[in-house]
């Protein structure tokens, strides 16, 4: 009998054990997903910023041959100031929408003289401008893929059991309105 | 005698059902972790990275194609890194920037630890091209440095000496790469900020768990089954289990040519029409 009594502890024990390493492993699983939208997020925020920071270059060559449209080049600098203002997800993807925008008058107007067309530098900004943009197409579907991940996570079975209790919110997803180049693929979101 | 053996039949099928019920569980955590990078827009067919010039389009000749890759691998040589060149009948109405990352995350040239990579596209029914560059040559090509080959390429593509218009890109790309002079181009110039991404090593942790598990199960039934006889068939479980752990080592290597080392991109790189 005395053994039976060992023996049923152990086994508690044992149970105990698996199922308190079987939480640890799930927060932590939580946890590394929720860090890699951190991680993404971050990226975006980073392309972000260097598109904020190519703009002034940008306008000031325009400016160069174009200077009285300026207009236009306050809309850009209105545009640019909200992007860098912007700190949620959604502030952000509004501000950016509006900065794409304007930013697509400014490179129309710019398709009225020759000379700025033809300008090295004015050339060579838009490739930086076309690249930063793609970063931030591709970011933001990491993104996007990394918030999915996380959101299901904490809602399917071994998350949803103690998700909350842990203090794991959802994350929200990087929309711009639409109006995006093409570059951009459709979220995929479903649930 | 025999009503504590039958006991001990007992515990034993509650302790193997205690640790199945364990196993269950970490099975249930274990499973999802296998993931794809990025969303699969899996109707685009992406061509095998099977060479290090992929000619879909037929545009060279066989000593064509050899003089590219003899300048892909003297570039590979110089620059420690690796350049791959694709050339497509059609994009089949895909963006090609959106095809141009697709293919960089499957095909991943350059090494794993520098992202040192870089693909050239050119796409002959759209007239379109593009150069991929990883992450870690976008400090050295910037995407004004890259629409400047970009350029370059042009007049070559535009007179159908696509294999002059590759070389020169080769060339270029060599050039900026190994260049002495590290890149000074005008307030263009942004270096790249991105961060490396951590190490997946959470999926190690639930295998420890159970080994360490198993090991205490089969501990504890040697010790309580001692000359109780007959084997078990813990044997056979563990034998199972290593089986599962060595899943993780896979990747057989396939032909001479190794392929993509694991290089990282993130839509660096310029795209353009000739």
């Amino acid at each position: 009998m005395k053994k039976f009594i060992t023996f049923t502890l152990l086994a508690i024990l044992i149970f105990v054990f698996f199922f308190a390493s079987w939480i640890i492993s799930s927060r932590n699983s939580l946890i590394s997903r929720d860090e890699s939208v951190n991680l993404q997020w971050s990226e975006i925020d980073t392309q972000l910023q260097r598109r904020a920071d190519l703009i002034p270059n940008l306008v000031n060559t325009v400016k160069g041959y174009a200077a009285h449209e300026s207009e236009i080049f306050s809309a850009v600098a209105d545009a640019r100031s909200r992007l860098i203002g912007a700190s949620t997800p959604a502030e952000k993807a509004q501000a950016e929408s509006e900065v794409n925008s304007s930013l697509a008058r400014l490179l129309v107007i710019a398709e009225n003289y020759p000379q700025l067309k033809a300008d090295s530098s004015f050339i060579r900004l838009q490739d930086e401008l076309a690249g930063t943009e793609n970063r931030i197409a591709v970011a933001r579907g990491r993104y996007n893929t990394a918030v999915k991940e996380f959101n299901t996570a904490i809602r399917i079975f071994p998350g949803s059991l103690f998700a909350a209790g842990l203090g794991f919110k959802p994350a929200e997803y990087y929309e711009p309105p639409a109006g995006r180049a093409a570059v951009e693929q459709a979220p995929t979101v479903s649930f | 005698m025999t009503q504590k053996k039958q006991q001990h039949r007992v515990n034993l099928s509650l302790l193997l059902f205690i640790g199945l019920l364990a196993l269950a569980l970490f099975g249930l955590d274990y499973c999802p972790k296998k993931r794809s990078e990025g969303n699969d827009n899996s109707n685009i067919a992406l061509p095998e990275f099977s060479a290090p010039v992929v000619d879909l389009a037929k545009l060279f000749q066989d000593h064509e194609k050899k003089q590219i890759e003899l300048e892909l691998e003297r570039l590979e040589k110089v620059t420690a890194g690796q350049m791959a060149l694709l050339t497509l009948p059609s994009l089949q109405g895909w963006p090609i920037e959106e095809y141009g990352l697709k293919l960089a995350e499957k095909w991943r040239p350059g090494s794993k630890e520098q992202d040192n990579g870089a693909i050239l596209i050119i796409c002959i029914k759209e007239r379109e091209l593009r150069l991929e560059i990883g992450y870690g040559w976008e400090g050295y090509i910037n995407d004004a440095r890259a629409g400047d080959i970009i350029r370059g390429m042009r007049e070559y593509l535009q007179s159908e000496r696509y294999t002059e218009a590759c070389i020169y890109a080769i060339h270029q790309v060599q050039a900026f790469v190994s260049g002495q002079t590290p890149p000074s181009l005008p307030e263009t110039e942004q270096s790249v900020q991105y961060q490396k991404e951590p190490e997946r090593k959470e999926s190690d942790l639930p295998i420890v768990f159970i080994f360490f598990g198993i090991l205490t199960v089969i501990l504890l039934l040697a010790l309580l089954d001692k000359g109780g006889g007959a084997g078990f068939g813990s044997g056979g479980g563990g034998g199972r289990f290593s089986g599962g752990g060595m899943r993780s080592f896979g990747g057989g290597s396939s032909g001479r040519f190794g392929g993509g080392g694991g290089g990282r991109f993130g839509g660096g790189g310029a795209s353009g029409k000739w």
